[in-house]
């Protein structure tokens, strides 16, 4: 018999407090279907591994086995708060569907990254449900473990917890869909890890959020709910308001920028709905808050869709805007289609963005840049405004690029690469041949591991070519002169790279970077197969490559700097380069932003616990322990 | 620089003018309360009593309350209220009366106690985590007390605070003043002025991390206070078996933990066999971000003192163990004259006490960048024999390695470590004699 497609997995659509609920409890619980794979006991599976250990209590819980039959027979364990086994089955499911989000908009597998450079087996993600005692969660990149937290609710807290009670971080879809998206986000952008300017931390957090709303508004059951209490409006403040505010109350403060996108108390404590404010954005500093506007801008963009999307419904139906009654069932139903289309062809859209970033150093800018890119490449006639809808609410939450005319969707776009300013030259022509035949091994590795090894060694040679080429280079520069290599000096600086050692100037003396050019170091190299929602098939071939100088004396010693581009190949052209995004190492004006983040007086006041003279922990690295502890 | 053998604090700071001569003592105190460091610190203390001869001190300064500051000044009791001072500096902390500073020291000291009682929570766990994180809990909280076995005090059962005692002492040897940032005092027939730069009187900058905006130094501190009882509730809980059967789930579904039991799952077996993705300690982090921050807190509350002699200019920089949230306030001091006066100061600094025992978070970058003196040199009271550095699971690293380095580059190698005396690139005017000396280390200006 063929293995079936899918599984079935029961469990809950938002927190487990809304079942005690008499108004949600029909709606909060559903029937997840995720891809079908072979799972041993744990749930441990292809990628994720849970592991029901808890060091606090001394004590481990009995793994789940979702094959044996009376769980196969009732779509998995009911969902109980009571239950630890179903609370590995819940992280699982919602650790497979946003996995399985990504990869339908990425048109690739997500490979976690190794535990060790040197190791040759890859590791699953672990989860462990039940790995202290405290109102946190978090992704722990060294481990590549996500670690979910339980607490008791202190009496303080207000709606739907039950003073007293236990509350698990891991029967929240929300959190559980947020901590894993910060795990694929690191598997897909590793180098976002380096804290390199105010945006890094705030696109981490806000990109999350983003991921575990969406995904939130693709649950049918849920939002036909919603839609029926608000007559099929929806907007901030009647629906998500209230239900994002109770979501809130079970963390405590501080640690819900999903929950502050929408909202926030005021000072006599009353929830009120966040106004757009084109000015506030540039004003803040502190990554939760810059991330939820990145939240903000796209629910907005979200329910002007959904209500663009349903206007000719409405008018059908004979709705008006100041209709009273109950909608019919069906009209629901066909609205609570439309929200859940909008926002899974949105969450397609933020991710396949994902593609068209800069493998560092990433700013909102350069996101929403991304967005516009990568849509219109998979949806070039945009029927129903998506791209206009994300533009316009980045701009009202403000959140723009730096240096831009204006936003219109062809100056946001990335400039397509220009064909005719590739050199020829043999090493690239050869480098080109390379790539096909690179592409079509790749493919037919169907093993992760040796998927890895053999990418990694194709990476190698891939830096092996660009070294050899730029000894010939300095070779002849040193013995003939001339301009025979003019061409690829330019080409390598398209990439964001240079060709010679060179120097900035800080504070009045120039720094000390060593007398080697470095070298162009290989990140990520992977096919692309994805089908964009306007049914267009997409072949393309993504390349990643830095270069880093460091500082080698003086007060800035190891202050590290990056140069280098995310490189799009169209495998459809024979592998032409299609965008080339970068960021010039030589740029003295990024230079002197990412100093002035790292070393400068706001980053003193701002990170007190970083950049002093700590020793052995990469100080200019994310904390994601940190990142989402209450202040 | 005395040799207290282990982390601590004790200068003696001595100014001559032909025939006359100034003295003020800074701190003085040892990490430890043994009785090694009892006769050790009796020792330095008559060695004091020698040094000033028939005088009192000038002055006597303490800088915070911590037992490697303040001990010697309850083991040697009486030597030191014998020598006795003109003057007795302490920061405005101290003051009596002061509704800040009150309110500061009570929040202080309740999480302190629910630090004690985490700690005597843990001492009853089994585990390693525990141990490890026990161990980092005794070591901020729990040295205050005198736990020498035969010491007639702790015979009697009586608890009581080293640093309290020693801070008594202190009050005992003159007549006090509490010093505020942005004083100039005058001492030494004006020949020398010092520049009081720290304590903060802000709130916001006595807690050294991530200030955010609107929230008072108050709240934060009762917010980690609340946070220490959770913790405290927690382990409470964990400890008793019965509580703790139905929580956080029904005991029929625990399973014992124990990495030697046979009988394991497989997947469990082979959590244990791959240690990168172990989590052992996971669930300490929390308890020990409480007893690491409690700390910098009283760091932070350290008097800051730059002793400017007139006629050359020359600064003396001692900064206790002030850490981020200090240094970082001094540049908001408003002075008495009304004038500016940090960059100056530390421009014409030649001489740095390094602010706790060097480690990594204990001094301002840019401050010591700023420090561009020729003759700049630097003393670390530091001893790496002391077991919180030679002999911890997770050692103390005091000098912070690239705060080492660069002061040695930024000093010429003008160091001196109280352990291993000066280093050996030092060039210059270092004009010191390691083998004179036992008890001290000296240097002239």
């Amino acid at each position: 018999m063929k293995t079936p497609a899918y599984r079935f997995l029961r469990g809950y659509t938002l927190d487990p407090g809304f079942s005690t609920m008499l108004d949600t409890y029909k709606v909060n619980e559903t029937v997840y279907q995720i891809d079908w794979e072979a799972v041993a006991p744990g749930p441990s599976g292809f990628y994720l591994e849970v592991i029901d250990i808890d060091h606090f209590q001394q004590c481990y819980y009995d793994p789940i086995d979702l094959n044996q039959a009376w769980v196969m027979a009732n779509q998995g364990l009911r969902p109980s708060e009571g239950n630890p086994q179903f609370h590995q089955q819940f992280v699982y499911t919602i650790g497979m569907l946003t996995i399985g989000n990504f990869e339908k908009a990425l048109g690739r597998k997500v490979i976690w990254g190794p535990l060790n450079e040197e190791d040759r087996q890859l590791p699953k993600l672990r989860i462990y449900p039940h790995a202290f005692q405290e109102a946190n969660a978090y992704y722990d990149p060294g481990k590549k473990a996500l670690l979910f937290g339980y607490f008791r609710a202190g009496d303080h807290y207000e709606n739907n917890n039950f003073p007293g009670g236990t509350v698990f971080t891991c029967l929240s879809p929300d959190i559980i869909a947020h901590e894993m998206t910060h795990a694929i986000l690191d598997s897909i952008h590793p180098l976002f890890r380096k804290n390199t300017n105010v945006d890094v931390a705030a696109f981490h957090e806000g990109f999350a959020d983003v991921v575990a709303l969406l995904q939130r508004f693709s649950t049918i059951d849920l939002i036909k709910h919603q839609l029926e209490r608000s007559r099929g409006r929806l907007d901030r403040k009647t629906v998500f308001g209230s239900l994002a505010q109770q979501l809130g109350s079970a963390i405590g403060p501080g640690n819900n920028a999903l929950r502050e996108a929408i909202g926030f108390n005021n000072a006599e404590g009353e929830w009120v709905e966040r106004q757009p404010d084109v000015t506030k954005f540039r004003k803040t500093a502190h990554a939760h808050e810059r991330g939820s506007y990145l939240v903000s801008a796209i629910f907005d963009a979200f329910v002007d869709l959904y209500h663009f999307k349903c206007k000719n419904l409405f008018r059908i139906a004979g709705i008006s805007e100041d209709f009273r009654g109950d909608l019919s069932a069906e009209l629901v139903l066909q609205l609570a289609e439309i929200a859940s289309e909008v926002a899974q062809n949105l969450l397609q859209i933020c991710v396949q963005a994902l593609d068209y970033v800069p493998p560092f150093d990433i700013t909102f800018g350069d996101y929403l840049r991304a967005l516009v890119t990568a849509d219109i490449e998979m949806a070039p006639s945009d029927e129903y405004g998506y791209r206009i809808s994300l533009i316009q609410a980045f701009r009202n939450w403000g959140i723009f690029p730096d240096r831009l005319n204006n936003l219109s969707t062809e100056s946001l776009m990335w400039t397509p690469f220009n064909q005719a300013s590739v050199p020829t030259d043999k090493t690239l022509d050869n480098l080109q041949k390379k790539m096909r035949l690179i592409v079509i091994k790749l493919l037919a590795i169907k093993d992760r591991s040796s998927f890895f090894e053999q990418s990694k060694k194709y990476k190698r040679n891939l830096e092996q070519i660009f070294l050899r080429k730029q000894k010939e280079r300095d070779e002849y520069c040193r013995t003939k002169g001339g301009d025979a290599y003019q061409e690829w000096d330019g080409f390598i600086h398209s990439l964001g790279l240079t060709n010679e050692p060179f120097t900035f100037e800080y504070k009045g003396q120039n720094l000390d970077f060593g007398e080697e050019v470095p070298p162009i170091q290989i990140h990520s190299l992977r096919p692309v197969y994805r089908y964009s929602r306007e049914g267009r098939k997409i072949e393309h071939l993504l390349i990643t490559l830095t270069q880093t100088i460091e500082v080698k004396k003086g007060p800035y010693k190891g202050f590290q700097f990056k140069g280098g581009s995310s490189v799009i190949l169209d495998l459809e052209q024979d592998g032409a380069i299609e965008y080339l995004i970068y960021k010039n190492i030589k740029s003295r004006r990024r230079f002197l932003t990412q100093m002035a983040f790292q070393h400068g007086e706001v980053a003193q006041e701002q990170n007190a616990m970083v950049p002093l003279y700590e020793e052995d922990t990469d100080v200019n690295s994310l904390n994601f322990q940190h990142l989402h502890q209450a202040h | 620089m005395f040799k207290v053998g282990a982390l601590g604090d004790c200068f003696l700071l001595r100014f001559i003018e032909e025939e006359e001569q100034f003295n003020i003592l800074i701190d003085c105190g040892a990490y430890w309360n043994s009785d090694a460091a009892e006769t050790r610190l009796k020792l330095i203390a008559q060695e004091i009593q020698e040094l000033v001869g028939d005088n009192q001190l000038d002055i006597v300064v303490g800088t915070h309350q911590h037992n490697d500051h303040y001990s010697g000044f309850w083991f040697a009791k009486e030597t030191f209220e014998n020598i006795g001072a003109e003057h007795v500096w302490l920061s405005w902390m101290n003051e009596p009366g002061n509704e800040d500073a009150e309110a500061i020291l009570e929040e202080h000291h309740n999480l302190r106690l629910a630090l004690q009682n985490i700690r005597s929570a843990l001492s009853l766990r089994g585990d390693q985590a525990g141990k490890a994180l026990l161990e980092e809990v005794e070591s901020l909280v729990d040295v205050n007390e005198d736990v020498r076995p035969n010491n007639p005090v702790f015979a009697a059962k009586k608890r009581i605070s080293v640093p309290d005692e020693g801070l008594k002492t202190i009050r005992n040897m003159g007549p006090e003043s509490y010093l505020h940032p942005g004083q100039i005092k005058a001492i030494f027939e004006e020949k020398v002025k010092v520049y009081v730069l720290g304590p903060p009187k802000n709130y916001k900058s006595l807690r050294d991390t991530n200030p955010n905006k609107g929230q008072s130094y108050d709240k934060h501190l009762k917010g980690l206070h609340h946070r220490a009882t959770e913790v405290l509730k927690t382990i409470e809980a964990a400890n008793d078996e019965s509580a703790n059967e139905s929580f956080p789930f029904n005991s029929n579904f625990k399973n014992k933990l124990e990495e030697s039991q046979t009988d394991l799952p497989k997947l469990i077996q082979q959590y244990f066999d791959n240690p990168a993705q172990r989590i052992d300690d996971s669930w300490t982090k929390s308890a020990e971000q409480l007893a690491i921050r409690l700390n910098s807190y009283t760091n932070n509350t350290s008097l800051v003192l730059a002793f400017e002699l007139v006629e050359s200019g020359k600064v003396l920089l001692f900064v206790g163990d002030a850490q981020m949230g200090n240094w970082l306030s001094w540049d908001k001091v408003e002075w008495e004259d009304g004038k500016e006066h940090l960059e100056q100061l530390l421009e014409q600094t030649v001489f740095y006490k390094v602010g706790h025992h060097g480690s990594h978070n204990s001094t301002l970058k840019p401050a010591l960048e700023a420090m561009t003196h020729p003759e700049l040199m630097a003393m670390i009271p530091v001893d790496k024999n002391d077991p919180n550095i030679s002999s911890r699971k997770r050692p103390w690293k005091m000098p912070a390695a690239k705060l080492y380095e660069r002061l040695l580059e930024k000093t010429k190698g003008r160091v001196l470590r109280m352990d291993e005396g000066p280093h050996e690139s030092g060039e210059g005017n270092w004009e010191i004699d390691p083998e004179e000396f036992v008890l001290y280390w000296m240097l002239e200006i």
